[in-house]
């Protein structure tokens, strides 16, 4: 049995008179221990096909199956517990801003009613394991976003997740604190054998830790599958740093005719 | 002119402005924190879009604040009369006091709850919380310091309603204010009263907003 | 250059008629007034003659419809009563002081008297007609009797009223005021409270509204009508002829200076103060207008 398997995945929007097709026809596996990473460009669809992954977004069509079960079949209640073994992490850590570190960590325990004294002492654990024990009782906005980061790494893992979702992690980082964050997943995926899938515009990441790896282009999947058997196409994706930023931009306009809008995010 | 009778007054006066202020917010937060609550979540961007909720309860909210308070205070004399057993005195105002100011706070408490950046919500949503734990443990937390501030402005413009209480003999300082000020050219019971009145304020004010800073761990 | 000239000629010629319009309009004016004084003057030298007019403004209720009733008595000694109705209270003051009228009646004293200051008139009073009585009238309690310990009156919350009503309940033996409150009298004035009554002001409009609620209301008598009170045979007590609120607010005949004791406007004065137009008052207004002793 596949960890994760999409079937047919399509999702377009209605805005008014227009409809867009965000993703069309999508079919990827995903196995336990993998981690898997889906490359694109911005617009390209990555952010709607990770949201789809734990029904944040609901497709308008074909079937996402995790473990075993078919999201579109679980009703709200089922689906809730279910996001429970699914966790996910984000471009902008979206942790909660009026609670210190370890009741950051703790909300996702609390939430399923676990005891304050057990899910505290859980969170003091996973905090020693993203490495900030000393900022437990700070609040998100004394930390670098690297440590807040961090902080939702350890949050994401409270809950026990079977599978984790990174959307655009380390696109708000610089490269350094992206490689160590990098690697603390590595570790995760080793020591927990959690499943990771990752959605990235940056080739490096993809290089650094996936074993598998999907290329999403304007809604719709051109190469999927191992690393090394994947013909990447090297010159769409960019190492993300400040010296070729602009280049790339330009690069993206002329070769795509179109404005690379959100190329950082 | 500044016998005791005066002076008993001017501090029954204050007694009356900070129980009718701080009574009529406390119940005007009960019912327009609530519908403040469902405002935000039936919006069509909300965690439960509700179309049809979302236009009554706009709807009741824009008439709500559309009445005249002076005439929301008549027309609710029967309510109540009903409510406190008797239309006139300083209890009797707090309840047209309240349903004025429900509108507002709910309208406020939307505008506070919306700021939540979205991206929480949506942390909160993957983790399997419901909306009913979104709300409680998300929106209401992250939203608490511009719902202090936005409490601190309801509570001073329910003090300054508070002058209007004098038509159904609600006493407080606003009501002298008028009826010996305006009426009867007193003016020293008049600046005396008025500025007991900006004091009350100012101590509301401050109060709140040191509240708010206090628990804000947001920069 | 031709035009201006032409416009200048024609401004300065409307200018000249303007001036000159006024100025006779002025002088047949005053000139009217003279007539008039001379018409009354001629009326009493010569009683039996022909009638002589005099020209009453009023406002419509109860003053003109006591004149009204007042016109055929008057027409037997003499004079022609033309009554005019207006609907506000600077006009009439106006039209008596500038001639065109010999009378107003519609006012108070008070009113006569800060009306003069403002406005640099020179009216007076030339008879005190009829008062319009605030009342007091039953809440829950009927009887003044069965007032106890703690019960709450009504009473309306701005100055005059207050005071009128406060006045009243001491001189039903409620309360006692400060001496010399008078009529800026306000509950802090209250000196005596033998029966510790609470005495809740309220907006004039809002006092009779409570009146289930509370033992007692004080009420001017329009409210009271308002209310659904007949001010004779509801009212537990109201204000008497004797009473410093009557005799302040006591509705007035107001002439022009000097003309105070013209025999047209002292006969007006006689009838309106007849047993006859007592009788009409009493019988017409059920308690809310009462003739001023």
């Amino acid at each position: 049995m596949h960890e994760i398997e999409i079937k047919n995945l399509s999702k377009s929007f209605i805005d008014k008179d227009t409809k867009v097709d965000a993703l069309r026809d999508i079919n990827l596996t995903v196995d336990k221990g993998d981690i898997f990473g889906i490359i694109g460009m911005s617009g390209a669809g990555k952010s709607t096909l990770i949201r789809c992954l734990n029904y944040l977004e609901k497709p308008t069509g074909g079937q996402v199956i995790v473990e075993g079960k078919e999201l579109g079949q679980l009703n709200e209640k089922e689906l809730r517990v279910k996001r429970q073994d699914i966790a996910m992490i984000f471009q902008h850590f979206n942790l909660l801003q009026q609670k210190n570190v370890i009741d950051n960590i703790i909300f996702p325990l609390t939430l399923q009613g676990i005891k304050k004294k057990v899910a505290r002492e859980k969170a003091f654990e996973l905090l020693s394991k993203v490495g900030l024990e000393d900022k437990a009782k700070s609040y998100p906005s004394q930390l670098s976003g690297g440590q807040q980061q961090r902080v939702a790494i350890a949050r994401a893992l409270a809950a026990d997740p079977k599978i984790l979702l990174c959307d655009e992690a380390t696109s708000a980082l610089d490269p350094q604190t992206t490689a160590s964050i990098l690697s603390l997943l590595k570790d995760i995926n080793k020591e927990y054998g959690i499943t990771i899938v990752l959605i990235t515009h940056q080739m490096s990441v993809v290089k650094a830790i996936c074993n598998k790896v999907a290329v999403l282009e304007e809604g719709q999947l051109v190469e999927s599958g191992r690393l090394e058997e994947v013909n990447l196409p090297e010159d769409k994706f960019f190492w993300l740093n400040k010296e070729n930023e602009l280049k790339n931009k330009e690069f993206a306009k002329n070769n795509y005719g179109k404005e690379v809008r959100n190329y950082v995010g | 002119m500044w016998d005791s009778a005066t002076i008993n007054m001017i501090l029954e006066g204050i007694v009356g402005t900070v129980y009718m202020s701080i009574v009529s917010t406390f119940f005007g937060y009960v019912f327009g924190l609530p519908m403040g609550v469902l405002l935000t979540i039936s919006d069509k961007n909300g965690l439960r879009p509700n179309r049809a909720l979302y236009k009554i309860l706009d709807a009741t909210s824009n008439v709500v604040r559309s009445i005249p308070f002076v005439i929301l205070l008549i027309l609710l004399i029967p309510f109540t009369r009903l409510v406190v057993g008797k239309s006139y005195g300083t209890s009797a105002t707090i309840v047209p006091l309240v349903i004025c100011a429900a509108p507002y706070i709910a309208r406020m408490v939307e505008s506070s709850l919306k700021e939540v950046d979205d991206g929480v919500v949506e942390a909160a949503k993957a983790m399997g919380a419901s909306n009913i734990q979104i709300v409680f443990k998300v929106l209401l937390v992250e939203a608490r310091t511009s719902l202090i501030t936005n409490a601190t402005i309801a509570l001073g413009t329910v003090l300054g309603y508070s002058a209007m209480a004098g038509t159904v003999g609600g006493g407080g300082l606003g009501d002298i204010a008028v009826r010996y000020g305006y009426y009867r050219y007193q003016a020293d019971i008049m600046i005396v009263t008025v500025v007991l009145l900006i004091v009350l304020f100012q101590i509301f004010q401050n109060t709140g907003m040191f509240i708010a800073r206090k628990l804000n761990h947001k920069i | 250059m031709k035009k201006k000239i032409l416009a200048g000629l024609l401004t300065t010629t409307f200018a000249v008629a303007a001036l000159t319009g006024c100025g006779s309009a002025d002088n047949t004016e005053s000139a009217a007034a003279e007539e008039v004084t001379e018409a009354v003057d001629e009326a009493v030298e010569a009683s039996t003659g022909e009638l002589t007019t005099i020209k009453v403004a009023a406002s419509a209720t109860p003053h003109a419809e006591i004149l009204e009733f007042a016109a055929p008595l008057l027409e037997a000694k003499g004079y022609k009563l033309d009554v005019t109705v207006f609907d506000d209270y600077v006009q009439p003051n106006l039209v008596v002081e500038s001639g065109e009228f010999d009378a107003n009646y519609f006012q108070h004293v008070p009113y006569l008297d800060s009306f003069n200051e403002e406005q640099g008139t020179h009216l007076v009073d030339a008879g005190d007609i009829h008062y319009e009585p605030f009342g007091i009238y039953p809440g829950t309690k009927a009887s003044l009797d069965d007032v106890a310990d703690g019960d709450v009156i009504a009473i309306p919350n701005d100055t005059t009223n207050e005071a009128r009503a406060l006045l009243l309940l001491q001189d039903n033996g409620l309360l006692t005021l400060k001496e010399g409150a008078g009529l800026t009298a306000t509950i802090n004035d209250i000196v005596e409270n033998p029966k510790n009554i609470e005495f809740q002001e309220l907006e004039a409009a809002q006092v009779a509204r409570v009146k289930d609620e509370v033992a007692f209301v004080v009420l001017n008598g329009n409210y009271a009508l308002e209310a659904g009170f007949s001010v004779a045979n509801d009212s537990i007590a109201y204000e008497s002829s004797d009473s410093e609120a009557a005799k302040t607010y006591v509705n007035i005949i107001a002439v022009a200076e000097g003309n105070e004791n013209n025999e047209g406007i002292k006969a007006l004065v006689d009838v309106l103060k007849s047993d006859d137009v007592k009788k009409f008052i009493t019988d017409n207004y059920d308690g809310a207008v009462v003739a001023f002793e």
